[in-house]
């Protein structure tokens, strides 16, 4: 098996375990790590593709969104030290944001990985496309370096999650904690009102 | 017994089928998938919900010409909703796989939410084109059949379309599997991402009342 293909079999992997949990949906999904000579990229359907059939050989080289590669070409050159990129929407953060709630507060995952609150993260989404990428992600690394965090995160006001991080499983994990966060954050708005109900 | 050319397809299938109801999107007591290979038809045999759980090898589906001809499995083992498969197929070239699935959101949604006919002509807003049979066609039946695949006819089709029978379940069609299971799943994702929203609201509501 080439490295190239190892890679891609790596992030088919990783996109699986989001998946099958639910954290990681089809919607908007893209997955890169650092190869020798570039970036090797999975998004949505390919990734799906990768995961379901093992003897998948040939992924499309990367995202047919210009502006998903944009930014994760940015986040790849901004962390040398990481190796791979997650992004994708956060199913229930999403939800959250969009229905007129703050973020919800920081799990211990999260607060153990540096990450204090979702807050200091958030991003318009305008800041994730075009020519104010670089400097977005210039400013994730900065958060990350000032909150002692191995991973750079960045999070759109509309719900849309950025993760670079090394290994892949711990980018992975990075990502994750945002939708679990969420997830929990739900869940409690809702037992709070039935509670409330008694 | 192996027919050479349809050994991934059956392989693929089994998988997926375990994947569809481990994500939610189809239940214990009915539903079949299949994939279009040419001029056959790979597909779930009869009972995969209830006998096995949605647990099946490459070496339970069966694979079908169109034209009715078993090329592998038993008879028996052939389900009765295949023909609505079939004829699917053949009256829309450009699919190649079909899922019906028994999913709980979808038919809530078109018995609360919305009216006969065509819900969303394209993937927006909810991930695959929708429409929805009238009530009082029961599935398994000519006028259901005849309805799905008139209503279909009138939506995209290629990148996920979903026909939804009232009380029964759906009928999923796209180009091939990976993005039949993507129509199916971001469709349920977008379904229950309304109704927390909603509840969302509600306990807000509540909450400052």
């Amino acid at each position: 098996m080439s490295a190239e293909s190892k890679d891609r079999r790596a992030l088919g992997a990783i996109f699986g375990r989001l998946f099958e949990n639910e954290f990681a949906t089809l919607d908007g999904i893209a997955l890169s790590c650092r190869t020798h000579d570039g970036i090797e990229y999975v998004e949505g359907l390919a990734a799906l593709r990768l995961w379901l059939d093992d003897r998948v050989t040939t992924t499309p080289a990367e995202p047919s969104d210009p502006a998903i590669v944009a930014l994760h070409e940015a986040c790849h050159a901004a962390a040398p030290g990481h190796d791979t990129v997650i992004s994708g929407w956060s199913r229930h953060l999403r939800i959250l944001l969009r229905a007129g709630f703050p973020p919800p507060p920081a799990t211990s995952m999260l607060r153990n990985r540096g990450v204090d609150g979702l807050a200091a993260h958030l991003v318009e989404p305008m800041a994730l496309q075009g020519a104010a990428v670089r400097e977005t992600v210039a400013r994730a690394q900065e958060v990350a370096v000032t909150g002692g965090m191995r991973h750079h995160l960045l999070i759109s006001t509309d719900g849309y999650v950025v993760v670079s991080g090394a290994p892949p499983t711990e980018a992975m994990a990075h990502w994750h904690n945002v939708e679990l966060a969420a997830r929990v954050e739900c869940l409690r708005i809702e037992d709070a009102a039935l509670l409330g109900e008694d | 017994m192996n027919v050479q050319g349809y050994d991934d397809a059956r392989r693929l299938l089994a998988r997926v089928a375990g994947v569809l109801y481990d994500r939610r999107l189809t239940e214990l007591v009915g539903g079949n998938m299949s994939l279009r290979i040419g001029e056959a038809v790979v597909m779930t045999p009869t009972k995969a919900s209830e006998a096995r759980g949605w647990r099946l090898g490459a070496a339970d589906v069966l694979v079908q010409r169109l034209d009715g001809e078993l090329l592998v499995g038993e008879e028996a083992m052939i389900s009765r909703e295949i023909r609505i498969h079939r004829r699917l197929y053949q009256t829309f070239p450009e699919i190649g796989c079909i899922f019906h699935l028994h999913m709980p959101e979808a038919i809530a949604a078109a018995v609360a939410r919305w009216q006969p006919g065509v819900v969303a002509a394209t993937t927006d807003p909810y991930g695959a084109a929708v429409v929805v049979l009238e009530r009082e066609l029961r599935a398994q039946t000519e006028p259901h059949d005849a309805r799905a695949v008139e209503l279909l006819g009138q939506v995209s089709r290629a990148e996920g379309a979903i026909a939804i029978g009232s009380m029964h379940g759906t009928f999923g069609v796209a180009r091939d599997l990976p993005t039949n299971v993507r129509a199916a799943d971001v469709f349920r994702q977008r379904l229950e991402a309304d109704l927390l929203a909603a509840r969302l609201r509600r306990a807000r509501a509540g909450s400052s009342a």
